[in-house]
């Protein structure tokens, strides 16, 4: 059904294709490991998106990284029309990861383009994993799931998100993506150490890493003051806070996946190809720190 | 503790209407301004949808202004959240509520633009199909033309309005809206062959003409509607421009 082959996206950074860069991409072909697309850009029928995509694909390994297939969603089962299109796309594109999120953003046939935030139950956790199994199974392949960024959470939420997490590796045989902006920015938000959570995180199961930038809001909370809230959204390059957290990632698990997300307010392509680039910087760094070692 | 489907719900009442309350049991830090916190849930959907509204109707955007898309976009979003995750498609009933939106009694060819914006978006998206070739019809037996019937391109499409709309549109293409005589109704014929959405101006007999073939009537039953609707009717131009615009994607049929 491809025109592809499967290709292996290396242990090299790569960046969220947008379609501002597709000619340049084609142009200058640069030196990267690959590309991330986000499917519901590409589920139209025909025309410019997919001769874009076609083209970067003949040159580059892909992943596909769902944000609307709500898995966190209170349906019984995942939207049929989502799931047949996803599939078709990944037919089409044979990408090496497919990924989606710990979250929902569907309620009743509607559609509100954010990551909700779920409580971290016991019946959560069941409704999650029936999810999980229902898109893998569809798709003939292993899921990875991505942290959320959070502003609030709930209360009533016996698990930790990194045993949540854990868990429903353990009960779907699905992989992890780790979002490490996700981390700081739900770490500030939330009062708790961005370390204390990578501590705690399963990080065996990491297949993907996540970086993007975010930006800082005051808000004025009871305890604290005036106080800074950050903000998710992939407005701008990747601060020192996080770098340094994903180093300590990769110390852990070593060279992975590492994707630069830029969403809003879209630099030109050097820019957000040297993000790239210092990330792969911060993965050889590693590896030659411990061939010495 | 609520149960799922109930948080859910709740979660979702708050999310739209600002004025609603905001869900129950949920915490950050200490002592925490829930309110400001829920409000980024708030703020990120509606910004996010403005924002693809804004994207898939670039032209009404133009012709309204920031301030005032953004309260239409508000109202319509609160009546029509979309219903997909695939936003590029969102806002198929935007030109109907803008036709009953009083505040823009003012433009009363908005709609319309919106119809043709959503037209551009379909052509855009629609399924792939390779032009024919003129020189293949000039293969065929001149005497025969008159009894082919065509295979048309997916993306084709024709939108009769009573307002200017190729005129606005070429006037955002071309950043120069001055001079539309808004007492002119127009149609246009929309294509997109290859990578370009292609739109043109066309008259009644040539939108008569190009409605026929688009129905699988035959070219010379074309001819003869167009040529009734105007004596004056351009053969030859609307002919070749069936070509040129790459509306034929094959012959169905020599009758």
């Amino acid at each position: 059904m491809s025109n592809f082959r499967l290709k292996k996206i290396p242990n090299l950074a790569g960046v969220g294709l947008k379609a501002q860069h597709y000619k340049t991409i084609l142009q200058e072909k640069p030196k990267l490991g690959w590309f991330e697309v986000h499917p519901e850009n590409y589920m139209g029928a025909g025309g410019p998106p997919h001769k874009y995509l076609t083209a970067i694909r003949e040159l580059y390994p892909i992943s596909l990284h769902g944000v609307g297939m709500s898995l966190g969603g209170p349906s019984e089962r995942l939207d049929p029309e989502h799931l047949r299109l996803f599939k078709a796309l990944k037919d089409r594109y044979e990408p090496w990861l497919i990924s989606e999120h710990l979250a929902w953003s569907t309620h009743e046939g509607k559609f509100f383009n954010d990551l909700l935030p779920l409580p971290y139950t016991e019946e959560t956790l069941n409704h999650l994993a029936n999810h999980v199994d229902e898109m893998q199974s569809y798709m003939g392949k292993q899921v990875l799931i991505e942290n959320p960024s959070a502003y609030l959470a709930y209360e009533s939420s016996p698990y930790a998100e990194t045993e949540f997490l854990d868990q429903l590796v353990k009960r779907t045989g699905c992989g992890l993506l780790l979002d490490v902006n996700n981390i700081f920015v739900s770490a500030n938000n939330q009062g708790y150490d961005a370390y204390d959570y990578l501590d705690a995180y399963p990080v065996e199961h990491v297949e993907e890493i996540h970086l993007g930038g975010h930006s800082v809001e005051l808000i004025e909370d009871d305890d604290l003051g005036i106080g800074k809230l950050l903000i998710d959204d992939h407005s701008s390059a990747v601060i020192d806070d996080v770098w340094d957290i994903y180093k300590k990632l990769i110390a852990k698990t070593g060279p992975k996946p590492s994707l630069i997300e830029w969403d809003g307010d879209i630099p030109e392509w050097p820019v957000l190809f040297n993000e790239a680039k210092i990330a792969d910087g911060f993965m050889k760094k590693h590896v030659s720190t411990k061939v010495k070692s | 503790m609520a149960s799922f489907k109930q948080i859910h719900k709740e979660f979702v009442a708050a999310l739209l209407v600002p004025s609603a309350p905001i869900p129950k049991g949920l915490v950050a830090l200490k002592k925490p301004n829930i309110t400001s916190r829920f409000a980024v849930y708030r703020n990120n959907v509606i910004v996010g949808l403005i924002a693809a509204l804004k994207s898939n109707f670039p032209i009404c955007f133009a012709l309204v202004g920031d301030e005032f898309f953004k309260a239409l976009a508000v109202d319509f979003i609160r009546k029509n959240p979309p219903t997909s995750p695939m936003l590029f498609e969102y806002g198929d009933e935007f030109a109907f509520f803008i036709s009953q939106y009083s505040p823009a009694d003012q433009l009363p060819y908005l709609a319309d633009i919106a119809r043709l914006e959503i037209m551009w978006r379909n052509a855009y998206h629609a399924i792939d199909a390779k032009p024919l070739d003129i020189a293949k019809i000039q293969q065929i037996d001149a005497k025969e033309h008159s009894n082919l019937t065509f295979k048309t391109h997916p993306s084709a499409a024709i939108l009769k309005s009573n307002w200017p709309i190729y005129s606005i549109w070429q006037g955002h293409e071309d950043n120069d809206m001055v001079d539309i005589d808004l007492e002119v109704k127009q149609a246009i014929l929309i294509c997109r062959p290859n990578v370009d959405v292609l739109i043109a101006n066309i008259d009644p007999a040539a939108c008569i003409f190009y409605s026929a073939i688009m129905n699988g009537r035959t070219l010379g039953n074309a001819y003869e509607k167009a040529i009734k609707q105007d004596q004056n009717f351009d053969f030859n131009y609307c002919f070749g421009q069936l070509f040129a615009l790459g509306l034929i994607t094959d012959i169905a049929a020599e009758n």
